[in-house]
């Protein structure tokens, strides 16, 4: 039997958008910032839309960083959405403030190059096939962005191509994240939920 | 691999209706927007825009309650505008389902909001939408609410926000509004080049007017009348590309990645 889902409300993201998405698909969740609740979770989802500094200001303040971490180790199941995935990394290009570095390296802005339009912002295809929990290749998903992961050899991911290839899906140990947004991606965002629920 | 420019349907409301307005005026009531949004996901339109130009959100903030109904029906990314006046808005509005916000008067009143949006929410999520009017073909910033136009450069105005960090501009001429007239190409001589995403909307009438804005230099558009009626009578019927006319424009045009 699939388990329950924690969204983490913090204070940022579009937490209803992936809330309606889940009670679509008929996938059991509750959203909370308790952090006693995040702790004992079977598995976390942590939503994004904002800044790197914001995010993790408002983890602190609500005590949800630690919490976090803890469900990290205790190998909760996590999946970081956009935002909710970079602030696995150690720093961010974006910001000042130390991320949760459970992942090593940090957050890095698109390199420019002449006609390079930032942000990001559109659909994309995922062009690559490690991480196999999740069936994504050529699949297309919306994309809101103006920094990345940078490459690491430390942890799995498929790669999306804006202008070069960069991280779209990470993998380590029991923490996954997406740089695109799953909750407002269609019929493969709920097909994404669904392999999400059956891990 | 390519990446395809953004055609986004643009949806005016007033209340909870979904309206049309001609040269920002002569307001039509077009039908429920709940209904029209969830029309638009069935169709997997790229994004939606939706502006709530009512008297009553301007003043008063946000409709929360509306958008919380519009945002739980559909699966696609949300762009809103209309009366977002401080942070603790914009934080409702993401937290009710919007990916992005589109802002211009509090951005007019004073561009430094515009820089404590982006730290708050970061680039991608600001949308910095300009209304421009054409009077003896000099292009001037257009202030929708009191219908006169404002003593800003235009190209001044777009660099400031882009220094301010705003991820996207939509640029909506004032006078095509409405009409289907088709596209004025000339307004890409009136803005400066710059690498950020730019949406134009303003008079499309087709799928070769689409093409033609985006030869032009711009990233996406948005389109209303279009999308929204049909015929020489201008009924009320809800639309979008099909298949073959999203590969005919991709076809056309592609932004190389």
């Amino acid at each position: 039997m699939a388990s329950k889902i924690i969204i983490i409300d913090y204070g940022l993201g579009n937490l209803l958008s992936i809330s309606n998405m889940l009670n679509y698909l008929n996938i059991e969740h509750i959203i909370t910032n308790n952090p006693k609740e995040i702790e004992n979770a079977h598995k976390l989802i942590i939503p994004g839309v904002g800044s790197f500094d914001t995010a993790i200001y408002l983890l602190k303040k609500n005590k949800i960083f630690n919490s976090i971490m803890k469900a990290f180790e205790a190998n909760v199941i996590i999946l970081g959405i956009c935002l909710g995935m970079q602030i696995f990394y150690e720093k961010s290009d974006e910001g000042n403030f130390n991320g949760l570095g459970i992942l090593k390296g940090k957050i890095v802005k698109f390199k420019k190059n002449k006609n390079l339009i930032i942000p990001h912002i559109g659909w994309n295809s995922i062009n690559s096939n490690t991480i196999s929990e999740f069936n994504l290749k050529n699949k297309k998903f919306y994309f809101l962005h103006s920094y990345h992961p940078e490459i690491t050899i430390k942890h799995h991911f498929d790669s999306v191509k804006y202008s070069y290839n960069f991280p779209a899906v990470i993998k380590y140990n029991n923490v996954f994240g997406v740089q695109f947004h799953p909750e407002k991606s269609g019929e493969n965002g709920m097909q994404f939920f669904k392999e999400f629920n059956l891990l | 691999m390519t990446f395809s420019p953004r055609i986004i349907p643009s949806l005016l409301i007033n209340r909870d209706k979904l309206i049309k307005t001609k040269k920002f005026t002569d307001e039509r009531y077009v039908g429920d927007i709940l209904n029209a949004v969830k029309i638009f996901n069935d169709k997997k339109v790229d994004e939606l825009l939706i502006i709530d130009k009512s008297i009553k959100t301007l003043n008063d903030g946000p409709n929360f309650d509306l958008i919380k109904n519009l945002s739980s029906e559909v699966f696609i990314p949300l762009t809103y505008g209309g009366g977002i006046r401080n942070i603790d808005e914009a934080y409702r509005l993401f937290k009710a389902g919007i990916e992005k916000i589109s802002i211009q008067k509090t951005f007019f009143d004073r561009f430094e909001n515009l820089r404590n949006f982006v730290k708050n929410f970061g680039s991608s999520s600001i949308l910095l939408s300009i209304d421009i009017i054409i009077k003896n073909n000099i292009y001037l910033i257009f202030d929708s609410k009191t219908k006169k136009t404002l003593d800003l450069n235009i190209n001044d105005t777009i660099n400031k926000a882009i220094d301010c960090g705003v991820g996207e501009i939509l640029v909506n001429i004032v006078n095509l509004d409405g009409t289907l007239k088709g596209p004025d190409l000339n307004i890409i001589n009136h803005i400066p080049k710059v690498n950020i995403p730019i949406i134009y909307q303003g008079g499309i009438n087709s799928v070769n007017d689409i093409i033609a804005v985006l030869k032009n230099g711009f990233h996406s558009v948005a389109i209303g009348s279009l999308f929204i009626f049909y015929g020489k009578y201008n009924s009320v019927l809800i639309s979008y590309i099909n298949e073959t006319e999203r590969l005919t424009i991709n076809k056309n045009f592609t932004i190389n990645v």
